[in-house]
């Protein structure tokens, strides 16, 4: 039982920080790219 | 709810309404329509992925996970990440798709296996795809019924049939309008508002109940309210090894031939992105599981394990209505109705499109135009939607969401993965073998609640257990009857 709840409790705090990076990146370069695609979009 | 938090949902529909609608008129062709012309980026791809992924209903059904099965519900997230991460290295089937420059699985079985196999790969597809969406409103119905019950303290709200059917029909409409106005540039958009914003709430979320419960205290407690302490961390002892073994299929398939995820991978620029795309979403999967499964389990602490008004999906929404404070709740609630419209109007142009392209085009000799296929598609878009309401007031199947999406969704995708893997690395596989291992997969059928327990040989096996009898089945039928059938010309690919 120890392990299986040390593996959550491991996977969680892991998942948690690498999401909010994750997160942080994406959502910043992503906005670029959408403005991007939808500037391609009008101008065709 | 207070009055500022009503104030920050209101706006931010508007927002996306508006959003959604200055840019409908973009979308007047079928490619961009369907698959934004193949001009998605990585990073706006990933957040989109995600976007479509993280919806209203993937949030209630994996709290309900986490409600009732705790930690040891981690399992689906972590087969999830590593399923997904093995994708994004090797590219398997998705690289090889997007080579390819299909728009659809359908269109793949065409070039592989020729148009019969293409037109009942698709009309199977659709029967799985509709049948697995078939609930989603009436548990993003029951989302807004929680929070309402939970504001007002009205008892009845929460058992109301009609309330519900009225919540059900006012959601129906917003994403029917949404979802026939815009295209695939639009559900883009609100895919990138809904990343945004969903995984800024759910974080909070997430914060606040550590903050209200305490990290270890979860833990403790969970211990003390739950009479097996072992069933709460593992998986094999929770739900046994077939659950865990279906898991693991689950988390394949959904992430390599569901049409959601692929239309995605499908609309992006290059095979080299489509990889890096899946592995930075691998991160993305797991949250997607982990995160309302914690909060699953944070309600049941909450509420000391009891289930307020029958119903294990409400017991989510009542709690962050209960723990986050002003503002935030709004933003919750707000990113919630919006990951709701995300996920309907990318399941409706996903399924509605492959029914247009690859049911009606194939059949009336391939010569509509773009206009006639955005029109057809937008007919079929409100046939869909008021199917998902009738399904949703009728369906009384007591299984969980979660099980339930994945046994209609492998009436589509057992069959469907036997023909992908077997037809891009296997080159005896004969049409007839496809069209064998894509009818085998109707006896996933079996596995619906309805269905098991009226038929007595049938009532004592699990849906997974079915499931997993399904998919080997349609494997055994591909290899047999490629080996008794096989094609007589050899095909390119």
């Amino acid at each position: 039982m120890i392990v299986w709840k040390l593996i959550w409790q491991l996977l969680f705090v892991i998942g948690f920080l690498s999401f909010n990076l994750i997160f942080i990146f994406f959502s910043i370069k992503g906005y670029r790219e959408l403005k991007e695609l939808l500037k391609g979009n009008y101008e065709k | 709810m207070t009055i500022f938090d009503y104030f920050i949902v209101l706006t931010y529909i508007v927002s996306v309404f508006y959003l959604g609608l200055k840019y409908r008129d973009r979308s007047s062709d079928f490619s961009n329509f369907m698959i934004a012309g193949r001009k998605v980026g990585l990073s706006l791809g990933v957040a989109t992925m995600l976007g479509t992924e993280l919806g209203l209903i993937t949030v209630m059904y994996n709290a309900q996970t986490g409600f009732n099965d705790f930690f040891a519900a981690f399992h689906i997230g972590l087969f999830a990440l590593v399923v997904t991460m093995f994708i994004g290295i090797t590219g398997i089937v998705v690289v090889k798709l997007r080579e390819l420059r299909v728009k659809s699985i359908p269109e793949y079985y065409e070039i592989r296996f020729g148009k019969n196999v293409r037109i009942l790969g698709a009309i199977l597809l659709v029967i799985g795809g509709i049948l697995n969406m078939g609930l989603f409103l009436k548990v993003g119905a029951i989302f807004v019924q929680g929070v309402l019950s939970a504001t007002y303290g009205i008892s009845w709200l929460e058992e109301s049939e009609s309330i519900l059917a009225i919540i059900m029909i006012i959601l129906l409409v917003m994403v029917l309008l949404y979802t026939i106005l815009g295209g695939m540039i639009s559900v883009i958009i609100t895919d990138y508002i809904q990343f945004v914003v969903l995984s800024i709430g759910l974080i909070l979320s997430v914060l606040f109940s550590i903050h209200n419960l305490g990290w270890f205290n979860i833990f403790d407690q969970l211990e003390i309210l739950v009479s097996n302490p072992k069933s709460i961390y593992d998986p094999f002892q929770s739900r046994g090894g077939f659950y865990v073994s279906w898991q693991l299929v689950l988390g394949f398939v959904s992430a390599i031939i569901w049409p959601t995820a692929i239309t995605r991978a499908l609309s992006l620029k290059s095979p080299e992105t489509v990889k890096k795309q899946y592995l930075w979403s691998s991160v993305s999967f797991l949250i997607r599981f982990m995160f309302p499964c914690f909060l699953g389990i944070c309600a049941y602490i909450h509420y000391n394990g009891k289930v307020i008004g029958g119903e294990t999906l409400m017991m989510m929404p009542m709690y962050l209505v209960e723990i986050l404070p002003v503002g935030v709740l709004g933003v919750m609630v707000a990113a919630m109705l919006a990951a709701f419209m995300s996920t309907h109007d990318s399941y409706l142009l996903c399924w509605s499109t492959i029914i247009t392209n690859d049911i009606i085009d194939p059949i009336t000799g391939g010569e509509l135009s773009s206009k006639q296929k955005i029109n057809i598609s937008r007919i079929i878009i409100i046939i869909l939607g008021l199917y998902i309401l009738y399904w949703g007031l009728v369906y009384d199947g007591l299984d969980s969401i979660w099980t339930y999406l994945g046994i209609t969704g492998a009436v589509y995708f057992t069959g469907a993965i036997a023909v992908i893997l077997f037809g891009l690395y296997w080159e005896k596989a004969s049409s007839v073998g496809a069209l064998a291992a894509l009818l085998g997969g109707l006896s996933a059928l079996l596995g619906l609640e309805p269905i098991r327990k009226s038929i007595s040989m049938f009532s004592t096996f699990q849906p997974e257990q079915i499931g997993l009898m399904t998919l080997a089945f349609s494997m055994i039928l591909m290899i047999v009857f490629s080996l008794i059938f096989p094609d007589k010309k050899e095909r390119k690919v």
